[in-house]
C-alpha cells in the first residue's frame, strides 16, 4: 500500500474518530482493502506503524474476520447465502450452479478477476431469500439464473442495480472504502425497503388491528430514511421532550415501560441503564449493537435500511440518560446500503445540530460514531464487540466486570440492540403508560417478528409481544403451496426448535421459555414437511463451527466434532448409539463454554432429536437422506422469481 | 494480585469457604482454584497460570459453586471466581456435574491432539498428558478426522512450535503481553483454525521467549537447542542460580551424564517469580567449549602453555606472586565464596589492597558510592512493586537486568507506575515501561540528574554500573536521593560484582563492609583471621592497576575471570610486561599471556553464592556431580598455602562460613561528591554512547547459535538530522572513528538526541573499547 498525503490524512481522520487509537485497526483495514482490494502485509505494518503497534497484533485482528481477505478477490465479489434458511431455499443449487458456471471454487476469482465468489452465512435478509450479496450489496430473492445473469453481466461490466441499494453496484475497492467510514454520497439513491419489509404495514393500513406499526410506520414513505423524511412523521420530537427531562427522569421512564431488550437476552432496558454509576467522573459510553447476525434474524437491518433517524434519535436519548459524551453503532459489515444510510443520517444529524456540541442548544454535547465489522457473529455478544471496537479479536471478555462498570475502555458502557434504543423516542413520545398497555403482563410493548422460509409471504410484522405464530402465519398468506409446517424457530437458529405443536404458544419471553426456548430475536424461520431437519440442523451446526470464535475448548472443538457426527448423520452414516454420543456431546458443550455461542450451537441439535428422533433414525436406516432437497427450495417451487 | 502478593500483604482480609466439604481460609481475591489447592485439592487447569491474568478459556477446570445458598446454574471456571464468603466449592471429587464436565473438556482437548507424547520432548513431564490420564476418560469416542498442521515451524531461531499440539490455553500469548510487554506472538484465525503464530515477517524475538516453552502445557513450544535431547525422566535436576546478571534469578539447571541439557527459570516470588531470561535460560554451552581448560598450564621458555601438574603450577605461581607487587583483578562473575577468597588471598597472601572486582570503566566516585551507600545496604523488589516513581540513571534495565524490567513493566502495566529515564534516547524497553525520558548525552547526567524533582521518599532511584563513566553523575543522583528521601539502589551488570562488593574485592573495602581507612575495622578483622597486620593504605582501581604495571611498579597479577579488553584496548601490551596467574574456565585474551594457568569450575560445576542487586543471596550446589574442577577459592587456599600465607579456605562452605561470621561492619565511608563536567565534543563530531545489548558478544554466550540467531542486529543510531547532513538513508552504513580504530555499521534513524550516536558496546561488529578506545566521548561520524 504506497500511501499517497491523502491516504495519510484519510488514515489520521479515522485514527482521530476514536477515543483511542487502536480502536482504528477495523476501519483502517477495511480502508487498506480500498487501497488493494486485500489486506497486504505492507497495509498491516504500515498501519501497525501508524497504531504503534507490533504488526502481529494488527495482523491478529486481521485474520480474526472473514471480511478481510488475504488474496485478490474480484472486482465484483459475490456472496451466496448458504445458511440454513437460504441454502434450503435455494442458495445451495444457486452456490453449485455458480461455481460450475464461472469454473472457480469456494473463494475463487475468475481469471479475468471480474468476479469472486463465497459462501456466506445468513445476512440478515431471510424475508428475501435465496439471497445474494455482490460487494455487500443486497440482490435479493435470486435464482439460478439470475444468477448466472447477475456474475455474466458483472464479467461484462455492466452488472445491474442491487434490489435495495444504490443505482449503480460499486466496485470492491469502492465499497470497501465505504466500510472505511468513507460516505460515497450514495445513501439516498435506491429503495427505503422492499416488499417484505413493508408487508406487515400494508396488512395493518388495510386494518389488521393484531399489527401496531411504530418504528415501522413511516417505512412506505420513499424517503422514509432522510431527515426530512424522518421529521415529517414526528421525528426528533422525543429528543427535545428527553433533553428537558432529568436523565434520570429519562431512565425511569425507560424502566416503567417495561422495555426489555429486544436482542435476544430480554434484559430490562431501563434497569441496565440504572446499573451505570453516576457522578463518577469517569466518561460513560453507549454502544449500539447493530451487528445482526444470528441466523434468521433480519429485522434491525430493514430497520435502519428504511428508517436510521429512529436509531439516531435513540441513541441520542439513551446517551444523555446514561450521561455518555460518546457513543458508537456497531454495525455488521457486510450490509453496504444500511452502512451507507446510517453514515448519512449520522451526517445529517451532525449538520441539523442533533448531535455534536451543545444539542438543540440545551447544554448537552454527544459524538456519535459508526464502527463497521469485518464479518465475525460473536461481535454480536456485547463483550466481544467491545474487544472488536477496541481494536482487538472479538472474543468475549471475562465478566465480571460486567459492561455498567468496566466496558469500552474499561469505562462504564451501555450496548444495547438497534431495536431497543429505537423503541425510546415511541416510549418517551407517548409515555411509559401506552408502551406497558401493549404486550402481556411481563413482555410490555410491541415488537418486531421476521417471518420467513415456507410461508407464502415472508416479511416483517410489527405487533404486540405475545402474538402466536398461527396468527403471523396467517397474516403471511399461510404455508407455501398449502404444505404443512414442520418445525420452526422462534428467535433464532439458537433458540431450540418448536413444531407445529407450538402454533398457539404467545411470542412473549415468558410463554416461548415455558415452551422449552427462547424469544429470542423473534426470527421465526418457518420450514415445512419438505426439509429434512438433519440438514437444516448440520448446516445450523457448520455456520457455530464458522463463528466460533476459538477462545475456548467446549466451543471451538465440540462444533468440530458435531459437523463431523452430523455430516455422517446426514449422509446416513453411523449408528443409533452415535445420536446418544450427539446428545452427551452438546452436554458436554452447552453450558460448560465461556460464552452462550456454544450453547446455541447446542440447541437446534438437542431440539431436533428431542422432537425428530425418528428422522435420524430413518437416514441411518436407509443410508441417506429420505429428503428430496429440490422439493424444499423455493426455485422449483415458485420458479425463478426476480 | 497473584495469591503469592496476597500472602505477603499482611492486612488483606480472610475468606472462610468450603471445598469438598473442608473449611478453608484464605486472602479475599483468591481464585477459587488457588484456595483448592491450599488444601491439597487439585482442579486440573491449563489456561490458568498464577502470574497471567485470569481467562477462562480452556474450560478444564470447571467446579459447582454455590453461594448463599444459590447454586450457580451452570458449572464455572474455578480460575476465574474470586472466593466469597460462605461459598460452597465441589470440585470434581465430590461433584458429578464437575467430574462430567471435566472429562467432557478433557475429551475435547484431545480430538484434535496428535497423541504422539511418545516422540514429544513433553512426554513424560506434560500437564496434558498427566491431567488426561488423573482427569480424562479412558478412551476417546472422536473418530473423525482430525486438524492438521505443517510441522514444526520456526517462530524465531530458539523456539519452534508444532501447532496441532496446541491446545490454545493462550499461556504464551498472554505471557508476551501481559509480562514481557512483546506482543510478537498472537492469536490468530479463528475457530477450529485459531492458532498461535508470528507476523509472517517478524520472528519471535523477545528476551522472554524461553518462558513460553516453559509454561507451554503441551509439547507445542520447544526449545530449538533442547527439542529430541533427552527424556525428563533421564535427566538430574538441581536448583541453581543464574550467573549471566544480578538480577538474581531462582534456576533448575537440568543435566544427563555430566552435561547441561537445559536450564529452566525456578520459582522465587520475591525475586524473579517464576519467569528468566532468554541468556540465562539459554547460555550454557559455553561451559562445554572446546576450549575449556581442564589442567594446570605453564608457560615454558619457548613461550608456549605446556600442561603442568598441580604442585608444579601452584609452585611456579607463589613464586612469582611472592617476588614481586603483585595485584589482583578479580572480575565481576565470581560467586561470593570465590570473592572472599580473592579478597583475602590479596591482604593475606599478597599484603595489598590493590584488588578490584570492577573490570570496566570505573571512577573513585563510585569506589566512594559503594563504600558509603551500596555495600551492606539492602533495597528489594518488593521497593519497586510499591515505588511510587521510579528514575532510571545509567541503567537500561530491559537489557542490562531483564528481570528488573519485568518487575518494573508488571508495575507500569498494574498501575501506570511512572518511571523517568536519564538516556541519549527511548530505548525499546524505555518505550515498553512508557518511561519519560530525559534526553541527555553521555557524560552529561549530572546535570541532567540535577533538573529531576517531584521525587519523594517512596521514589527508587536506579544506577546501573555505567553511570560511573559520566563524572559527577552518581554524586548528583546521591544529591536527588538525600534531598527527596528517595531510595538508591546500585545494579550492576555482573551477576558477581554485588558478591564482590560485599566480600571486598575492592580497593577501599574490607570484606563485610569494612572501610580500610577505619582502623578499627582493620583490626577487627586482623583478629578475626588471626593475622598480625593488614595493608592500611587503599589500593588502586582496576585502571590505576593496569597503568602502575604498565608502569612497571606493579610486576604480577592475579586474575580472575576477566577479559582485559573490558578495561582497556592496550591491555596485551600492557601485561605481557607482569608475571600473570590466571584462573580461567576457558582460553582467553589473560591466558594467551599467562605465565601460569589454573582450570576452575564453571558455575554449573560448583556450589557457591550470587548475591544480587537486592543483596540477596542465592545459594546453589554442584549441578554437575562429581566434577574435578574446582572454584577459585580453593585454588587460591592452596596458592597461599605454596606462598607460605595460608588463607585456610580449603572448600566453598568454608570460605561462605568465614564470610558470615564477620558480620557487617557499622561504620561506612563518608561520601565526597564530585562536581559534573559536561563534555565538550566539536561541532564536527559526535558524542558516541554505548551499552551492552542482552544478547551480544559476551563470552559466556558462545556456542549457543539459536539463542544468537534472536539478538538485535548491531546498528549505529542517529538522529534525523545528523542523517540529513551525512546524507544518509536509514540502513545505510556509516563510520564511526577515534584516532584508535573505527567501527562501520547501518545506521538506524531514530529520535536520538542530534549530538549523540549511540552504538552496542558488545556486539558483532562493534566492539566499542577495542575499536574505538573509548565508551564515550568525542568520535568522527561519517558516511561510509
Amino acid at each position: 500500500m504506497p500511501l499517497t498525503d491523502s491516504d495519510n490524512l484519510v488514515m489520521d481522520s479515522i485514527i482521530n474518530r476514536y477515543p483511542r487509537s487502536r480502536s482504528a485497526i477495523m476501519p483502517l483495514l477495511h480502508f487498506a482493502q480500498s487501497k488493494d482490494g486485500y489486506v497486504t502485509s505492507e497495509s498491516i505494518e504500515v498501519i501497525a506503524k501508524k497504531l504503534n503497534l507490533e504488526s502481529a497484533e494488527v495482523s491478529a485482528v486481521a485474520t480474526f474476520y472473514t471480511q478481510y481477505k488475504r488474496g485478490p478477490v474480484g472486482e465484483y465479489h459475490v456472496g451466496v447465502c448458504t445458511n440454513t434458511l437460504c441454502a434450503i431455499m435455494g442458495g445451495d443449487e444457486i452456490f453449485e450452479s455458480l461455481k460450475e458456471h464461472l469454473g472457480v471454487e469456494n473463494n475463487g476469482v475468475t481469471d479475468d478477476g471480474r468476479v469472486s465468489i463465497e459462501h456466506i452465512e445468513c445476512n440478515a435478509a431471510c424475508d428475501y431469500a435465496p439471497v445474494i450479496m455482490a460487494n455487500w450489496e443486497f440482490y435479493d430473492n435470486q435464482s439460478v439464473e439470475s444468477a448466472k445473469d447477475l456474475v455474466d453481466s458483472m464479467r461484462q461490466g455492466t452488472p445491474p442495480a442491487p434490489t435495495r441499494g444504490p443505482d449503480r453496484l460499486p466496485t470492491w475497492k469502492e465499497n470497501s472504502a465505504l466500510l472505511a467510514g468513507i460516505n460515497d454520497g450514495l445513501a439516498n439513491q435506491g429503495v427505503q425497503a422492499g416488499e417484505p419489509t413493508l408487508l406487515g404495514l400494508k396488512i395493518a393500513q388495510s386494518g389488521n388491528k393484531k399489527l401496531t406499526p411504530v418504528l415501522t410506520q413511516y417505512y412506505d414513505q420513499k424517503d422514509s430514511f432522510t431527515l426530512e423524511g424522518y421529521r415529517r412523521g414526528g421525528g426528533y420530537k422525543a429528543i427535545e421532550r428527553a433533553l428537558d427531562m432529568s436523565p434520570d427522569e429519562v431512565i425511569q421512564t425507560v424502566e416503567d415501560s417495561g422495555l426489555r431488550g429486544r436482542g435476544g437476552a430480554g434484559f430490562p432496558t431501563g434497569m441496565k441503564w440504572g446499573f451505570i454509576p453516576q457522578g463518577d467522573n469517569k466518561e460513560h459510553y453507549f454502544v449500539v449493537n447493530a451487528d445482526e447476525s444470528e441466523p434468521g434474524t433480519c429485522k434491525d437491518t430493514p430497520l435502519m435500511l428504511a428508517n436510521p433517524h429512529v436509531l439516531i434519535e435513540g441513541t441520542i436519548i439513551g446517551s444523555y440518560a446514561i450521561r455518555a459524551k460518546h457513543a458508537f453503532i456497531y454495525i455488521r459489515g457486510e450490509v453496504a446500503h444500511v452502512i451507507r444510510r446510517v453514515q448519512q443520517a449520522i451526517e445529517d444529524a451532525y449538520k441539523a445540530g442533533l448531535l455534536g456540541k451543545n444539542i438543540l442548544g440545551k447544554g448537552f454535547d454527544l459524538d456519535l460514531v459508526l464502527h463497521v465489522g469485518a464479518g465475525a457473529y460473536i461481535c454480536g455478544e456485547e463483550t466481544a464487540l467491545l474487544d472488536s471496537l477496541e481494536g482487538f479479536r472479538g472474543q468475549p471478555r471475562l465478566r465480571p466486570p460486567y459492561p455498567a462498570i468496566a466496558g469500552l475502555y474499561a469505562r462504564p458502557t451501555v450496548v444495547n440492540n438497534v431495536e431497543s434504543v429505537a423503541s425510546v423516542p415511541a416510549i418517551i413520545n407517548n409515555g411509559a403508560q401506552w408502551f406497558a398497555s401493549l404486550g402481556t403482563e411481563k413482555s410490555k410493548g410491541f415488537t418486531l417478528y421476521s417471518l420467513s422460509g415456507h410461508v407464502k409471504n415472508p416479511g416483517q410484522f410489527e405487533a404486540p409481544l405475545g402474538i402466536t405464530l398461527r396468527e403471523l402465519i396467517d397474516m403471511a398468506g399461510g404455508m407455501r403451496d398449502g404444505n404443512k409446517l414442520k418445525f420452526w424457530t422462534p428467535g433464532g437458529s439458537s433458540t431450540p426448535i418448536f413444531t407445529d405443536e407450538h402454533l398457539d404458544i404467545p411470542l412473549d419471553y415468558e410463554g416461548v421459555a415455558a415452551a422449552g426456548s427462547m424469544l429470542g430475536t423473534k426470527a421465526l424461520q418457518i420450514f415445512d414437511e419438505t426439509t429434512s431437519v438433519v440438514r437444516a440442523v448440520l448446516r445450523w451446526t457448520e455456520f457455530y463451527e464458522h463463528e466460533s470464535c476459538g477462545k475456548c475448548t467446549p466451543c471451538r472443538e465440540g462444533t468440530w466434532w458435531l459437523v463431523q457426527i452430523l455430516k455422517d448423520l446426514d449422509a446416513g452414516k453411523g449408528e443409533q448409539a452415535d445420536l446418544d454420543k450427539l446428545l452427551d456431546l452438546c452436554d458436554n458443550i452447552a453450558g460448560r463454554s465461556f460464552c452462550a455461542l456454544a450453547d446455541g450451537a447446542a440447541s437446534p441439535i438437542i431440539s431436533s432429536i428431542q422432537y425428530f428422533r425418528q428422522e435420524y433414525l430413518e437416514h441411518l436406516k436407509i443410508g441417506g437422506s429420505p429428503f428430496n432437497p429440490a422439493a424444499s427450495s423455493l426455485l422449483r417451487s415458485v420458479g425463478v422469481r426476480v | 494480585m497473584s495469591t503469592q502478593e496476597l500472602a505477603i500483604d499482611t492486612t488483606v482480609e480472610m475468606i472462610t469457604l468450603t471445598i469438598d466439604g473442608f473449611e478453608v481460609s484464605v486472602p479475599k481475591g483468591t481464585l477459587v482454584i488457588r484456595a483448592a489447592e491450599k488444601l491439597g485439592i487439585q482442579i486440573p487447569r491449563f489456561c490458568d497460570h498464577p502470574l497471567l491474568d485470569p481467562v477462562g478459556a480452556c474450560r478444564q477446570c470447571l467446579v459447582e459453586i454455590e453461594v448463599n445458598g444459590r447454586k450457580f446454574p451452570k458449572p464455572q471456571a474455578s480460575c476465574t471466581i474470586p472466593v466469597e464468603p460462605g461459598m460452597i466449592v465441589n470440585t470434581q471429587l465430590t461433584s458429578a456435574v464437575a467430574d462430567k464436565a471435566q472429562q467432557g473438556v478433557m475429551e475435547l482437548l484431545l480430538i484434535n491432539h496428535p497423541l504422539d507424547c511418545a516422540v514429544c520432548d513433553k512426554g513424560g513431564e506434560c500437564p496434558l498428558q498427566n491431567q488426561a490420564m488423573s482427569n480424562g476418560g479412558e478412551e476417546s469416542r472422536f473418530e473423525g478426522t482430525k486438524r492438521t498442521f505443517e510441522k514444526p515451524i520456526s517462530i524465531s531461531s530458539q523456539v519452534l512450535l508444532d501447532r496441532e499440539r496446541c491446545i490454545l490455553c493462550a499461556r504464551c500469548t498472554r505471557f508476551s503481553e501481559e509480562i514481557a510487554g512483546d506482543p510478537f506472538i498472537t492469536l490468530n484465525e479463528r475457530g477450529a483454525l485459531q492458532q498461535v503464530g508470528i507476523y509472517e515477517k517478524e520472528p519471535f524475538e523477545s528476551y522472554f521467549s524461553g518462558n513460553t516453552v516453559q509454561i507451554c502445557p503441551v509439547g507445542a513450544l520447544t526449545g530449538a537447542s533442547y527439542r529430541f535431547r533427552a527424556r525428563p525422566f533421564d535427566l538430574i535436576s538441581t536448583p541453581s542460580a543464574c550467573e549471566h546478571c544480578a538480577s538474581g534469578c531462582d534456576m533448575r539447571t537440568d543435566v544427563r551424564r555430566g552435561k547441561t541439557l537445559r536450564r529452566l527459570a525456578g520459582d522465587d516470588a520475591s525475586v524473579n517469580e517464576e519467569w528468566n531470561c532468554d541468556k540465562g535460560r539459554w547460555a550454557f554451552k559455553y561451559v562445554n567449549a572446546n576450549d575449556r581448560i581442564t589442567t594446570p598450564l605453564i608457560r615454558d621458555e619457548g613461550g608456549r602453555l605446556r600442561e603442568a601438574s598441580w604442585p608444579e603450577a601452584l609452585a611456579l605461581a607463589a613464586k612469582g606472586l611472592k617476588e614481586n607487587r603483585s595485584a589482583v583483578l578479580v572480575g565481576g562473575r565470581v560467586t561470593l565464596e570465590d570473592a572472599y577468597g580473592y579478597s583475602k588471598f590479596a591482604r593475606v597472601a599478597l599484603k595489598t589492597n590493590d584488588i578490584d572486582f570492577r573490570s570496566r570503566v570505573t571512577s573513585k566516585e563510585e569506589r566512594n558510592f559503594l563504600a558509603s551507600h551500596v555495600v551492606g545496604t539492602q533495597i528489594n523488589y518488593r521497593d519497586l512493586d510499591k515505588a511510587d516513581q521510579i528514575v532510571l540513571l545509567g541503567f537500561e534495565a530491559e537489557e542490562e537486568s531483564p528481570i528488573v524490567f519485568l518487575r518494573l513493566y508488571k508495575q507500569v502495566r498494574k498501575r501506570e507506575l511512572k518511571i523517568t529515564a536519564v538516556a541519549p534516547f527511548a530505548s525499546r524497553g524505555n518505550k515498553k515501561l512508557k518511561a519519560e525520558l530525559i534526553a541527555t548525552q553521555a557524560g552529561s547526567e549530572a546535570s541532567a540528574i540535577s533538573k529531576i524533582s517531584n521525587l519523594s521518599n517512596k521514589s527508587v532511584i536506579l544506577i546501573g554500573e555505567r553511570l560511573s563513566e559520566s563524572t559527577g553523575a552518581i554524586s548528583a543522583a546521591v544529591t536527588l536521593a538525600t534531598s527527596s528521601g528517595a531510595k538508591l539502589a546500585w545494579i550492576p551488570r555482573r551477576a558477581g560484582e554485588r558478591g564482590a562488593l560485599e566480600a571486598g574485592a575492592i580497593p577501599n573495602l574490607l570484606p563485610g563492609a569494612r572501610p580500610v581507612s577505619d582502623s578499627v575495622a582493620r583490626v577487627d578483622l586482623q583478629a578475626a583471621w588471626g593475622v598480625s597486620g593488614l595493608p592500611s593504605n587503599p589500593g588502586l582501581d582496576s585502571d590505576e592497576i593496569l597503568k602502575e604495571v604498565e608502569r612497571g611498579s606493579i610486576r604480577a597479577l592475579l586474575v580472575g575471570g576477566v577479559d582485559p579488553l573490558d578495561i582497556s584496548p592496550d591491555y596485551q601490551t600492557i601485561m605481557e610486561k607482569a608475571f600473570v596467574v590466571s584462573l580461567e574456565i576457558r582460553h582467553s585474551a589473560v591466558t594467551q599471556i599467562a605465565n601460569v594457568v589454573f582450570p576452575v569450575a564453571a558455575v554449573v560445576e560448583k556450589s557457591g553464592t550470587f548475591i544480587n542487586w537486592e543483596s540477596r543471596g542465592r545459594f546453589f550446589e554442584a549441578a554437575v556431580p562429581d566434577s574435578l574442577s574446582r572454584s577459585d577459592v580453593r585454588i587460591l587456599s592452596m596458592l597461599a598455602d605454596e606462598m607460605d600465607s595460608s588463607i585456610n579456605l580449603p572448600t566453598v562452605s568454608s570460605a561462605r562460613d568465614e564470610f558470615n561470621s564477620l558480620g557487617t561492619w557499622h561504620h561506612r565511608e563518608s561520601f565526597t561528591p564530585v562536581s559534573g563536567i559536561s563534555p565538550s565534543i566539536a561541532s564536527d563530531k559526535a558524542n558516541l554512547c554505548s551499552w551492552r545489548l542482552l544478547l551480544d558478544a559476551g563470552s559466556l554466550q558462545d556456542g549457543e547459535n539459536n539463542l544468537a540467531g534472536t539478538a538485535h542486529p548491531s546498528v549505529a543510531m542517529i538522529s534525523k538530522n545528523r542523517a540529513d547532513a551525512l546524507d544518509v538513508n536509514d540502513g545505510e552504513l556509516i563510520r564511526i572513528s577515534t584516532s584508535r580504530g573505527q567501527i562501520t555499521l547501518p545506521c538506524q534513524i531514530d529520535q536520538i538526541e542530534d549530538g549523540s550516536v549511540w552504538v552496542p558496546r558488545n556486539s558483532a561488529n562493534s566492539k566499542v573499547i577495542e575499536s574505538l578506545g573509548i565508551t564515550s566521548g568525542e568520535v568522527s561520524v561519517v558516511k561510509a
